[in-house]
């Protein structure tokens, strides 16, 4: 087997992070509130009326999360959640090299390469006659 | 003598590739020994996820070496440690169901042997033959020395 095989499925793996974020984000806020104030996890056990063992559990993926309980503990550590669905970078990448697609009721947009700059097949005269002069001065 | 690239390059070593977005980049370097993935996946594959939890084990195990190679934090203090001094310089990997067993050669590098599920180690004594088996692979080892960093200090190590 090699290291590439057996791997989690791709749409279980955005589960599987987003659980590992939320535990990264829950464990580093506490550690920067108990660095600032000594913000332990028996104060936030205090705050939501619960066991320090929860708590514990509940940061350490023993005890299963849940948003409500994500919620809490958010609460208990005096932190804001900030839900953001960034696109997919790799989806980005393949969209920027395709024509944009039109949007309902529009007709089709010209692909993009008819909108570049054509190869000019002739000269404006004034170039055309400076082109002339410079030909002239080499003679 | 060799290093960790011809270890690999000669079999040795296998070295992992982290299945990582597009915008992530590998911050440090696992490798397992030979065939050391595939014990560990076969050990933790049939274990279903326990009561109260929300991975199973092997998507526990998978997920640390992700975090681990994307550069994630291992330690938030004395009680959330996600990697851990055995003795003699080995290291487990701990998640709440698995407990993986290597050592550190480098700085930010790290080799894996073995791994098990914790429910199969519930006494410290249980922890002796996987320690004994880092011990003796990394003694065969054709690795530079020195084969090992010593030390628990994050920051010397990671």
């Amino acid at each position: 087997m090699t290291s590439s095989e057996a791997k989690i499925a791709p749409r279980r793996r955005t589960y599987v992070r987003l659980l590992g974020e939320i535990y990264d984000q829950l464990n580093q806020a506490l550690s920067e509130e108990h660095a600032a104030q000594g913000l332990t996890q028996a104060d936030v056990a205090r705050s939501l009326d619960v066991t320090r063992s929860y708590i514990s559990k509940k940061m350490n993926g023993t005890s299963n999360m849940t948003l409500e309980t994500l919620a809490d503990l958010a609460f208990g550590l005096n932190r804001k959640i900030k839900v953001i669905l960034q696109p997919n970078i790799a989806a980005i990448v393949s969209n920027h090299s395709r024509d944009p697609l039109p949007m309902m009721g529009e007709q089709s947009p010209p692909p993009l390469k008819d909108k570049l700059p054509q190869p000019v097949s002739k000269l404006p005269p004034m170039f055309e006659e400076k082109l002339k002069e410079m030909a002239g001065v080499g003679a | 003598m060799a290093t960790l690239e011809h270890l690999c390059a000669i079999g040795e070593l296998e070295k992992e590739e982290a299945d990582l977005d597009a915008d992530e980049l590998p911050l440090r370097l696992l490798y397992f020994a030979p065939g050391a993935r595939a014990r560990i996946v076969g050990k933790l594959r049939p274990l279903a996820r326990c009561r109260g939890r929300n991975t199973a084990p092997l998507e526990q195990f998978e997920q640390i070496i992700y975090e681990y190679v994307v550069g994630k934090s291992l330690a938030y203090s004395v009680d959330r440690r996600k990697l851990d001094p055995i003795t003699m310089d080995v290291w487990e990997f701990k998640t709440p169901d698995v407990r993986i067993f290597g050592w550190v050669p480098r700085k930010a590098s790290f080799i894996v042997l073995d791994g098990e599920p914790k429910a199969n180690l519930t006494k410290f004594k249980m922890y002796a033959p996987y320690v004994q088996a880092v011990v003796a692979f990394r003694g065969q080892l054709n690795l530079d020395a020195p084969k090992a960093l010593g030390g628990v200090n994050y920051n010397d190590l990671f």
